[in-house]
């Protein structure tokens, strides 16, 4: 069975994502469509919300993916310092536009949500604050990968940075708990279970798995763009080569 | 429907991020891959045996 250690190898990972992309791709577009189905068609309205409610199907899928890729972007982070896997900082460096991306949706569905229960599009409370603060570190991140010609040597500091900023995901999770916030508190992952009625629940739990599909697959595209780079690079650098070994002439 | 305006603009927001993000990574890919084949067309390898 092909584990990590054999995805080592940037010629067999692409042959291997180049065939998961297809059926990651088709599963989205199924589980989209089934998704969008029950979520206006058959969950019903909330009893306080309305049918408000409904724009849970895809706000609570982009925080629970903003939250899932930083914390995969973490476990790259390890991969790079610690067991220095080739992958991991391509991986590392694939997701965060990603991850970018559905923090920035968790932020706008969220306001847009937020305005009709709460009659106001943002609040200084301890959740958006600390999920604001997951974009700007997304940010910074792309930023940092920017600034450096050596793609391995961005990749070391982008780790140690990703690992330090792993601390805001526990803060984004308990925020709610440990501070008086406007947002509600947890209602799916909790201890003593989901609170939210299983009629609400169904839909979530494939707009999630839609969403999760299509991230998967994003990412292997994006992984597989970062190893094309790479190798544009390197030829590159080897085309360059002979001309800077050249000897110097007055 | 209630607040249907809000509804809508919440997966209209979502369908244009997700529609642009996939749109812009797989652009990435076929220029990445484009620019790897032109280079190969020239002769440029990586590594070692690499020749002009």
């Amino acid at each position: 069975m092909p584990g990590a250690a054999s995805l080592a190898n940037p010629t067999r990972f692409l042959a291997l994502s180049a065939r998961m992309l297809s059926w990651l791709a088709g599963a989205a577009a199924v589980l989209f469509a089934v998704g969008l189905y029950i979520a206006f068609f058959v969950a019903p309205p909330d009893y306080q919300q309305g049918d408000s409610v409904r724009i849970m199907y895809v706000h609570v899928p982009s925080v629970t993916l903003a939250m899932g890729c930083y914390a995969a972007m973490a476990l790259s982070a390890l991969g790079t310092l610690v067991w220095r896997h080739p992958l991991a900082d391509v991986a590392a460096k694939a997701a965060a536009p990603l991850g970018a991306a559905f923090t920035f949706l968790g932020l706008v569905t969220g306001s847009i949500w937020g305005k009709p229960m709460w009659g106001a599009w943002w609040v200084w409370d301890a959740r958006l604050t600390s999920f604001l603060v997951l974009l700007i570190m997304y940010l910074g991140l792309i930023a940092l990968w920017r600034a450096f010609d050596d793609p391995a040597r961005a990749g070391r500091v982008a780790a140690v940075l990703i690992l330090v900023g792993f601390v805001n995901i526990p803060i984004i999770k308990f925020s709610v708990d440990w501070w008086n916030t406007l947002h509600q508190p947890a209602s799916i992952l909790r201890i003593g279970g989901p609170t939210i009625h299983p009629s609400m629940l169904w839909p979530l739990i494939v707009m999630l798995a839609a969403f999760a599909a299509l991230f998967v697959a994003l990412w292997l595209t994006a992984m597989r763009a970062e190893i094309y780079r790479r190798r544009v690079r390197t030829a590159e650098l080897v085309a360059a080569r002979p001309a800077a070994l050249a000897p110097r002439t007055a | 429907m209630t607040h249907l305006g809000y509804i809508i603009a919440a997966y209209a927001a979502t369908a244009i991020v997700l529609i642009a993000t996939a749109a812009w990574v797989t652009l990435d890919l076929r220029v990445q891959k484009e620019k790897l084949r032109r280079l190969e067309e020239q002769g440029l390898r990586r590594g070692s045996g690499a020749s002009r």
